[in-house]
This record gives C-alpha cells, structure tokens and sequence, in this order.
C-alpha cells in the first residue's frame, strides 16, 4: 500500500532539478504567466501584534504561492513568524494588509462562519503535538470534521474507517489516543486532516514531537498524500524534514529569504 | 437528525467527564435541595407559631389576681388580690366588652372511675362565654352552654388522656357516664388540645356545677373577656382596671395587682418575630442561592479554561465559534436543570417526608415549600451557569485556535 518513491536520500541532481523549476516559477511569477494554478497566493502580507501599547510587526511583507500539488517546507529559526504565517495560511487569524487568495477566494474580508466554512472544507491540520481530543476513540477523532460538515454518522463512521484502516490502525480504531504510540497518534491526526478530502495539508512541526524512525514514516506518508493530489505545506525546523519537501522556504526576522 | 447529533455529542462530552460532570452537578442539586428544606421548615416554623393561638379567641384577654406592690388607702403592699364571679358583671357592664367568663382550676386533681379503670385528673370550671372565648378544640361532642351552665348539670368535657386513660381510648365516649369520687358526670364532649396545656388531661365542667359540687368558694382563677369590634383593649383597660381596683381595694397604677395577657398583643409579638424570622431566612436563602451561583460559575469557569485546548482543536477542524459556544451552553443548561430538578425533588421529598411523619411540638408542624420560588431559585442557578459558562467561553473561542493547541 505504501508504495513511496525511497527519496530520503535525495539526490543532487533532484535538488537541481528543483532549484531549476523553481527559478523558472519565478520567472514566470515575475512576467505574470503562471503555469499550473497556484492554490496559496499570497503578496505583501504584513501582521503586527499589539502588546499594550507597542506593536510589534511579525510579518513584514510575505510574497508566497504554492500550486496545487505541490509539496513545499517552511523553515525558520523560532520568532521568524512561521507560525503566525500558518495561522495566517490556514485562517486562524487575521492578517493586516496585503493579499491572501486561497483557492480563488481572497481570504481578508470573510465573515467568521464563512471562514470556518472554508477552513472546514478546504484545509486539514496536523500539529506537533497531534491534538487528539483525548476523550474519543481513534475513529471518533478522524470524524469528528465530518460532524462539523452535518454529515450523517453512518457516512462518517464509514470514512473514517476507510482512512484508518489505510493508515494501517484498523486494529486501533476503539482505542483512546491515550493508548496509542506517539507515531499511531499523528497517523490517526492525519486520517482525520484527510477526512474531508481537503485539496490543502498544514502540518506545523509534523515529526517535532516523534522519533527519528517514526519521522520518516510520517513523512513517507506525506509524500504519498502529495502524490495523490494533496498540496502540503510543512512547517518545520528540521533540515531532515525540509529536503523530503520538494520546495523549501525559509523565513528570516518576517520576511522570505530568497 | 442534527438535534439527535448534537445530543450524542453532549452525551459523549459529559459522560467522559464523570467527575467534572458530578462536581458541577452536585453544586446545583445541594444549593436548590438546601434551599427547599430552609424554606420548608421556615414554614412548617410559622405554621406552628401560629397554631399556639388558634384555641382562643384573637381578640380575648385574660385577667387574674396578682400581689400589690403599693400600698394603697392603709393597706400594705403584698395583699393578694382574689378575682370573684361578681367581676363578671361589674366588667361586662363595660361599654366595649363583648362578653366576660371565668375559669376556676382546682388545685388538686380528683379520682375518677370509669368501669373498672381509675385515674387522678384536674378540674376546670368555665362558662359558656368562656368555653367560646377559649375555643377548646373538640373531637366529638360539644361545647358547655348556657343552660349547662344554668341550671349547673353534671356535664363534662374530657381530655384526650383522660378518655385514653378511663375508656381506653374508645371512640365513642360521649353519653357515658364517669365518676368523680361518688357524683356522676355525663361526658358530653372530648378535647386534644386547649390554651395553656401541655397535654390533653383535664376534665372540664361548667363553673356553677364546680361550685356546687366540688367548692363553693366564689372565686376564679381567670377571666376571660372579649372586646367588641370596634373596640380595643388598651381602650378599656384604664376603665376595667379603675372598676376592679375599686373592688378590690388597690392602687389603680399598680401594675403588679392583676396579671393580663391581651392575646392581639401577643399576637402583634409573635407576628413581628415571624416577621424577623422570614427576612433572615429571605438573607440565608438568598446566600445559599448566592454560594450555589459561586459555585456553579467557578465550576464553569474552570471548565471552561481547561477546555481552551478542546476547543482549539474543534475550531481547527471546522467548528464555527457558535458551535462551541452553543455546546458549552446546551452542557451547561442539561447539567443544570438535570441536577437541579433531583436537588427539587429531594428536597421536597424530604421536607413532604417531615410533614407525612408528623414531626411536630407546639413551634412546628405541617412544613411546605413553596415550589414557585424554588423554581425560580433553580431558574436563577441556571441563568448564573449559563453566563459563567458563556463569557469564559466567548473568551476562549476567541483565541486563535493555533495558540490555543500550543498552550499546553
């Protein structure tokens, strides 16, 4: 079932390759012809913080896309604003000027439901930490997306079971996340940012919590789920992690440094 | 279908949380079954006070001898002053005074017989106006009247121990015929309760068949009297007391010479103290209700912040922040009217359970709760959930969901 590319010691020559489409996407960027449909455009992005008086600026002017299918890591040294930015990308929280498109539509002047409703359908989350709803069985946590989307528990149930039994826990579908291993538990968080079948995957620090081992098979699965169709954007500090990607950003002091 | 979702969904939340769950419950339940039981027993308080006066007369008053303190035309102070059955006239005469009777109590208790069975009982002699005035509360039979009176028959009313004692409780007593050393009395009625007693255990006859059997003497213990409407006694009383001093031969002003007890003035007492009762239990209610909110909000309060990752994580995977807020409050109003319905039911239970057992003495009997004003003290328990569990919640959903699920 996991027939994944062994890319984990990836070539000179990929990274080449990559290096080379790149610079032609941004060419291409720059001349304003786009080649493939970008699903993340974002242009001269800025977001402060306000603590009392003083204002402290985050994101200092982001020009970012990311097409669809794309599989791309954003690295930075902690205080850079990688996590606002993925608040900012995945809206859960507002930004202050700029341009923001996900999809088509620009983000900025959504109302709360219809942000939600766009984040429910659109975007599936993986966090670090995982983020289990510990009171819930595995099953109950992949669904529990599709409870928000009204859809009926038969349906969710049978969803659910699919992606877990395709992730390999058919035999962990009852238990707690309590009693599952740290990497069946990310795997559980990402059969549940799959349920919806959103065509964009946020994941923020994947692997940060897991070992080395259970790293690589988390971002073995990633890779599949990119080749599926699925666009990933990671968040991580991790070198290992960012050369799985196929594009690496790296943001400094608020700002991509090229 | 979506009713029946969101019920699974508080089911699941409140089941795996026993012990939140059971904390919050158990605030409500105590705060509401404290309060009913307060309020029961206030009543069951007032109810009994308020018996102490229903076998007399609310407008009587009640007038015996006393001991001068003054001296008074030669006389010295510490006379005993003997009230007599001429006094009945002399006051009835008295514009204002309804009607006047005396009651005579014989010292010693006499020996009656009924059948083979004896037993040493006290003798009240009253009058048909006094018998009026004094309401004694019959279980069968009748009061003493004017003809008893007039031509002093042997009739007499017993009390409740003494047809216990003599007849064995039977249920008919009235028509039979006791002994009172070898002088025949026809029962005509039975008491169980009457001003004054502790228990029902006097045999009362009328005042002139007192005197004609039992001790001529012309004098009584009491009288009795009765202030027509429109009249009332602190009206009468100088006039009364001048007639009776003049009588008697002492100090108009000597309060010590004759002992009165104006029952609407104990009445007005005893109201008054009534009163005082019901505003400290309006104070301790109100506090309890006040602790019980405390406790219900603090509950939610802290729920609520323990759950900030919870809902981080149901906003990240598509909850809408009135999804969570509905939730928070759908748990809140079901724990809340869940717990305080059986701290209702309890509660009034218990206080139905006093009242059914018949747990009474002369300050208490019949507790009742008055169920509209636990109600809305549960009404107001629920109001103090729902805002302590609303604003906290409108709080936590308002941080973004990331910084939440990063804030172990």
């Amino acid at each position: 079932m996991l027939d994944i590319r062994p890319n984990h010691s990836s070539s000179l020559r990929e990274k080449q390759i990559d290096q080379l489409k790149n610079r032609q996407l941004a060419a291409a960027d720059a001349l304003g012809v786009s080649f493939e449909k970008p699903i993340i455009s974002v242009q001269s992005l800025t977001k402060s913080y306000h603590i009392g008086s003083m204002t402290v600026p985050v994101l200092k002017g982001i020009d970012l896309s990311v097409k669809e299918g794309e599989f791309v890591s954003i690295m930075g040294p902690s205080g850079s604003g990688k996590s606002t930015l993925l608040n900012v990308l995945g809206i859960l929280d507002r930004y202050d000027d700029g341009e923001y498109v996900l999809d088509g539509t620009l983000i900025k002047p959504l109302s709360e439901t219809e942000a939600t409703r766009h984040r429910n359908h659109l975007i599936g989350f993986v966090f670090q930490s995982f983020n289990l709803l510990p009171f819930k069985t595995a099953i109950d946590n992949v669904a529990m997306p599709l409870y928000y989307q009204k859809v009926p528990r038969k349906q969710r149930e049978e969803r659910a079971r699919k992606l877990l039994e395709r992730m390999g826990l058919a035999s962990r579908m009852d238990h707690l996340p309590s009693e599952l291993s740290g990497g069946q538990r990310q795997r559980v968080a990402i059969a549940r940012a799959l349920v919806t079948d959103p065509p964009l995957i946020l994941a923020d620090e994947p692997t940060g919590n897991l070992d080395t081992k259970t790293s690589e098979e988390v971002m073995e699965l990633f890779t599949e789920i990119n080749h599926e169709g699925k666009t990933l954007v990671v968040i991580t500090h991790d070198e290992e992690v960012a050369e799985r990607t196929r594009r690496v950003i790296h943001l400094q002091d608020g700002r991509i440094r090229h | 279908m979506i009713d029946f979702e969101r019920w699974a969904e508080l089911g699941q939340s409140l089941s795996k949380h026993k012990l939140r769950t059971g904390l919050t419950a158990f605030g409500v339940s105590w705060g509401i079954f404290m309060l009913v039981l307060l309020l029961g027993m206030g009543k069951g308080l007032e109810r009994g006070t308020m018996t102490l006066f229903q076998d007399t007369a609310l407008n009587s008053v009640w007038i015996g001898g006393g001991k001068t303190s003054q001296s008074y035309k030669g006389l010295t102070p510490g006379r005993t002053v003997g009230l007599e059955i001429d006094d009945v006239a002399l006051l009835e005469n008295l514009p204002g005074v309804e009607a006047v009777g005396p009651t005579k109590l014989l010292d010693k208790g006499y020996v009656m017989r009924y059948g083979k069975n004896t037993g040493s009982f006290q003798i009240n002699g009253i009058s048909a106006v006094n018998a009026e005035i004094q309401k004694l509360a019959l279980l069968s039979g009748r009061q003493i009247n004017q003809l008893d009176e007039r031509e002093s028959r042997k009739v007499a009313i017993i009390g409740a121990r003494v047809n216990d004692v003599l007849m064995k409780n039977q249920l008919s007593p009235v028509g039979k015929t006791i002994y009172v050393g070898e002088t025949p009395f026809t029962v005509i009625g039975v008491y169980n309760k009457a001003l004054g007693e502790q228990s029902p255990n006097r045999v009362y006859i009328p005042y002139s068949t007192l005197r004609q059997v039992f001790d001529p003497a012309p004098t009584v213990n009491m009288l009795a009297l009765t202030v027509s409407p429109g009249y009332s006694w602190p009206d009468l009383k100088p006039e009364a007391i001048r007639l009776l001093s003049q009588r008697h031969r002492f100090d108009p002003n000597d309060s010590a010479a004759l002992e009165i007890y104006d029952i609407s003035d104990e009445v007005k007492k005893v109201e008054s103290l009534m009163s005082g009762i019901r505003l400290f239990m309006i104070i301790v209610g109100t506090g309890t209700l006040m602790a019980g909110c405390v406790g219900v909000s603090n509950t939610m309060l802290v729920t609520v912040k323990e759950r900030t990752r919870e809902f981080g994580i149901r906003k990240a995977i598509g909850a809408s922040s009135a999804d969570i807020l509905f939730m928070v409050l759908h748990e809140t109003l079901v724990i809340t009217l869940a717990a305080g319905y059986v701290g209702l039911i309890a509660g009034v239970g218990l206080v139905e359970l006093i009242s059914q057992a018949g747990i009474e003495s002369d300050y208490f009997r019949d507790p009742q709760v008055d169920l509209s004003i636990a109600i809305s003290a549960l009404g107001v328990l629920i109001l103090a959930g729902l805002i302590a569990g609303y604003l906290p919640a409108r709080q936590a959903v308002r941080v973004s969901p990331i910084e939440a699920l990063r804030h172990e």
